[in-house]
């Protein structure tokens, strides 16, 4: 029985656009943001330039780096590749299926609220309302939207599989499948919090354990949302460009099922060379050089689609940006495993190297298939031809010399500051460089940096003009085609029991418990265990032979059912996550912790914190210390012996605030013991560090001063807005019940406490002459009254107490012997 | 044999990474195998599913 089917290209018409818009609006943030870097007065001060000094300002609280970077790095990651992502699958999933998406209704509030979503995170970044966790930003209530919106999109997508008549499930599908469900693991997990108001909440798990998840679900963010749906992508449009089948769906099998199995267990890399457990950074970086084989495979097996097809490489510019994307994507799969060896690690960490690392991903893989795509779209969502291929090629040549120049600039600036950084004197016992001299040598990189992304951003608003003009010239249609429908029986005929339960499967589970007991039990037994693992090998062997093929049908009989196929994805991408963090949270507790453990911050230090974390100091500043020599040199106190971050100082951070990359210098031993009074005794709670308060002082307020030639943005503003001492009690109370132990502390305690402190730093300020331009009338005591209520005083209380540590010894040798460090090196 | 899983297990942990790559060296094998049993028209067919309704503009439909 046949019948017509028309399908929802209006859904994909919509995404698509919404991709381009937004896609723009993220790149411009890009540039924007990078320019900063070059120029501190790009905070806001310009504006008082623009305005003729109607607006006025040295940096102005929306514009500041530490807010608009998670701006862009959201607006790109899920407003531009997100809707990309979501065009490319509503198109071909329809096609593979061909069947019409099972629900306009689920489509239309799918798009909306996506939107809609975009828009509450492109408010609440700048106002700073932040979870702090990086590409994790968003407040609890968008989290929740964005899970709800995520199931809609689910629920869609599995329905339409549902009603599908095509038995089989094309590759492209496959890997949609995997983004759905482990990016819905990822995010819920990474997402899950302890409101303390309706914007701010606190992660459930601090410091190492939220470290952990957070790199579990940073890494697989970039495999889940920005690599598999675009593999999937690739998979479909790729063939339908060049116009052949792919190169070899043999190879697509292996592809898919390594890529998924691999790529969850890399998170660690992201950790190495700190005091993290060995055992972990061992399996980060194993894993991650196996990442080499799949992705290369799935390179090659796209590129390789196009033999054959090579002469259209000049003529037709879909290829050309599909190919180059592919391209893109290999080169950035081979640097990742490369930066993933500790070694290349210790000098590629927390340099512009990595930033350029993820461009070439980011403009390489997503940008350039996303053009390609959307060339070889446009002509067909709206029956016409594509209005300019000059143009269109143009926008590639472009794109390419601005990736480059990003790419290469970004390479240079990251390896020349990581030598300079780790490059000690002859005599062995001081740095070459202050860490002011490494930053003004790369400026001129920024300012390559900053023009390569603004050409890519040049070619894009080319293709918005393209497309537009494209859809202008001719009318939106839905393609209706004739299919034969397809009887219930002929798919999805497979329980979830006959899954799993089966010769194959079962055959190869017992065979992993056997091989697992070898490892574990005692001699002789283990010997035994080893045996049975290989006669069930044979007996596997001989079964098959039985079987008369029976066994290759299961994987077929797997691809025509998606349930037992999703079962087994899910349980793929689950296992990585168990075995890296179920250890380690059970493993490092508090009451684990032998040796230093972190010091509890006070209610004023708990409040500066939330402030660094909504500033979003963590974008520039990190906060670990590795376990490298320069490093320790670098950024450890004076006397103090062994002095990387060891994980007990950061056990009670909610969110873990380690930071990825160092725009400025490490904070993680910033701060220092309780300071004394003139008379000798000691202050109840104020502390000194490595700067006096003066110091921050005059540094927050203009960090030229203190620094010429730093592009901190100036937090003038911090003296300007009251620290919300209110929101303390509850906020204390959420740290408890996630297993802070505060003392029991009445609110009339918490206020005490932080006024007490508060005003110990703004008198040591005043005494120091300490002068607010924005306000010169207030002097002496009512700039005491002006200071003590300001959120910069709980700032430097906060920058003070950084890395703060007692040492405990516990009675019993401590068990957990991985969390020393040094016992493997 | 003994000696190498002295070495390798002697701490607990590390028999995790170890543990890790034989559960993915099977995944990897067992998959590979079917891969390359799998027939040849089967994969024709479903490597050509992405052809098959092509619009109006693409030249040739249908590929196999
Ligand atoms: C654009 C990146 C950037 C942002 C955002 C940023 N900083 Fe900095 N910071 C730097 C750089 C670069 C330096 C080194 C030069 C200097 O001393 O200003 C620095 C230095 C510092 C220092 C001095 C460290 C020392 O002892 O030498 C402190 C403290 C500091 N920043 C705190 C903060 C806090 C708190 C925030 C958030 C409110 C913040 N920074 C935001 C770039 C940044």
């Amino acid at each position: 029985m046949t019948t017509s089917i028309t399908y929802d290209d209006k859904s994909v018409r919509r995404f698509m656009i919404a991709s381009i818009a937004w896609g723009i609006i993220g790149m411009l943030a890009g540039v924007f943001i990078a320019t900063q870097l070059s120029f501190w007065q790009m905070n806001g001060k310009f504006l008082e330039t623009l305005t003729g000094g109607w607006i006025k300002g040295d940096g102005i609280s929306f514009l500041t780096f530490g807010r608009l970077r998670p701006l862009h790095t959201n607006a790109v990651i899920f407003a531009f590749v997100g809707n990309m992502m979501f065009a490319g699958i509503y198109y071909s999933t329809q096609r593979l299926c061909k069947a019409r998406m099972a629900s306009d209704l689920l489509s239309n509030i799918h798009f909306y609220a996506w939107q809609l979503i975009i828009v509450a995170a492109a408010i609440t970044l700048p106002a700073g309302l932040t979870r702090g966790k990086e590409y994790a930003e968003l407040i609890w209530p968008i989290n929740i939207c964005v899970v709800l919106v995520w199931v809609v999109f689910a629920v869609n997508f599995f329905w339409t599989l549902a009603k599908r008549n095509e038995p089989s499930l094309y590759v492209a599908l496959w890997f949609y499948i995997a983004t759905i469900i482990t990016v819905a693991m990822l995010y819920i997990v990474n997402h899950l919090s302890l409101p303390t108001s309706f914007t701010h909440s606190y992660p459930i798990f601090g410091g190492l354990q939220d470290g952990l998840v957070q790199w579990w679900y940073g890494h697989n963010a970039v495999a889940f949302f920005l690599t598999t749906p675009i593999l999937g992508i690739m998979y479909y449009f790729l063939p339908k460009a060049a116009n052949r089948p792919v190169y070899s769906y043999r190879l697509s099998i292996v592809h898919f099922w390594s890529l998924v199995f691999i790529y969850i267990w890399a998170g660690p890399h992201h950790l190495l060379n700190t005091a993290l457990p060995h055992w972990l950074q061992y399996l980060g970086m194993l894993f991650s050089l196996m990442l080499w084989a799949p992705s290369w495979g799935g390179m090659l097996n796209g590129l390789l689609t196009l033999r054959g097809a090579w002469d259209k490489l000049r003529t037709d510019p879909v290829i050309k940006f599909l190919a180059a994307g592919v391209t893109f994507y290999g080169m950035a799969t081979f640097e990742g495993p490369l930066m993933a060896i500790t070694k290349v690690n210790a000098l590629s960490h927390y340099t512009d190297w990595t930033v350029g690392h993820v461009h070439s991903g980011a403009l390489g893989w997503n940008g350039m298939m996303a053009a390609g795509m959307f060339y070889w779209l446009a002509p067909r969502l709206w029956k016409t031809q594509l209005w300019s291929k000059p143009l269109a090629n143009m926008h590639f040549w472009i794109a390419t010399i601005g990736i480059l120049i990003y790419i290469a600039a970004l390479w240079c600036a990251g390896i020349m500051q990581g030598l300079m950084l780790s490059e000690i004197m002859p005599s062995g016992t001081t740095l070459r460089y202050e860490f002011l001299d490494t930053l003004k040598e790369i400026q001129v990189f920024f300012i390559a940096r900053a023009f390569g992304g603004f050409l890519y951003l040049c070619g894009f608003v080319m293709l918005a003009v393209n497309i537009w003009k494209t859809a202008r010239s001719g009318v939106a249609v839905e393609e209706t085609v004739e299919v034969t429908l397809l009887e219930k029986k002929q798919k999805d005929g497979m329980g979830f029991c006959a899954a799993i339960l089966n010769d194959p499967i079962a055959h190869v589970i017992l065979a992993m418990g056997f091989v697992l007991l070898w490892f574990f039990l005692p001699p002789h037994a283990n010997i035994a265990a080893l045996l049975v693992a290989v006669l069930l090998g044979f007996k596997a062997v001989s079964a098959f032979r039985a079987s008369n093929g029976a066994w290759t049908n299961w994987h077929e009989r797997i691809l025509e059912n998606y349930l037992p196929f999703t079962v087994l994805v899910f349980a793929a991408v689950a296992i990585g996550g168990s075995v890296q963090i179920i250890p380690t949270i059970i493993v490092n507790r508090g009451k684990n912790i032998e040796g230093r453990l972190q010091e509890l911050y006070t209610p004023l230090e708990l409040a500066g914190r939330d402030i660094y974390v909504s500033e979003g100091c963590y974008n520039c500043h990190s906060q670990m210390i590795r376990t490298l020599v320069p490093e320790v040199m670098r950024y450890g106190r004076p006397g103090v012996a062994d002095d990387w971050s060891h994980l007990g100082e950061s056990i009670y951070d909610h969110p873990y605030q380690w930071g990825s990359k160092r725009t400025g210098p490490d904070l993680a031993h910033e701060g220092g013991p309780i300071a004394k009074k003139p008379d000798g005794t000691l202050y109840s709670s104020m502390r000194v560090g490595k700067r006096g308060n003066d110091w921050h002082f005059y540094h927050f307020l203009d960090p030229r001063d203190k620094s010429p030639g730093s592009n901190m943005p100036s937090y003038w503003f911090l003296f300007e807005k009251e620290t919300d001492v209110k929101a303390l009690p509850g906020k204390i109370k959420a740290q408890v019940a996630l297993g802070v132990p505060y003392p029991v502390m009445t609110d009339a305690d918490i206020t005490d406490r932080v006024e007490t402190q508060a005003q110990d730093i703004a008198k040591s300020l005043v005494e120091a002459g300490a002068y607010f331009p924005k306000k010169p009338q207030l002097q002496g005591d009512s700039l005491r009254n002006h200071l003590v209520k300001s959120q910069g005083v709980a700032l430097i209380a906060y920058v003070q107490k950084l890395g703060a540590y007692k040492n405990v010894k516990k009675a019993q040798p401590a068990e957990p012997s991985s969390l020393n460090p040094d016992s493997h090196r | 044999m003994s000696d190498f899983k002295r070495v390798m297990f002697e701490d607990w942990s590390l028999w995790i990474p170890m543990v890790s790559f034989g559960i993915f060296f099977m995944v990897f094998i067992l998959i590979s195998v079917r891969a390359v049993l799998i027939n040849k028209t089967e994969t024709d067919r479903l490597a050509s599913l992405p052809l098959e309704e092509s619009s109006p503009e693409t030249l040739n439909p249908r590929q196999s």
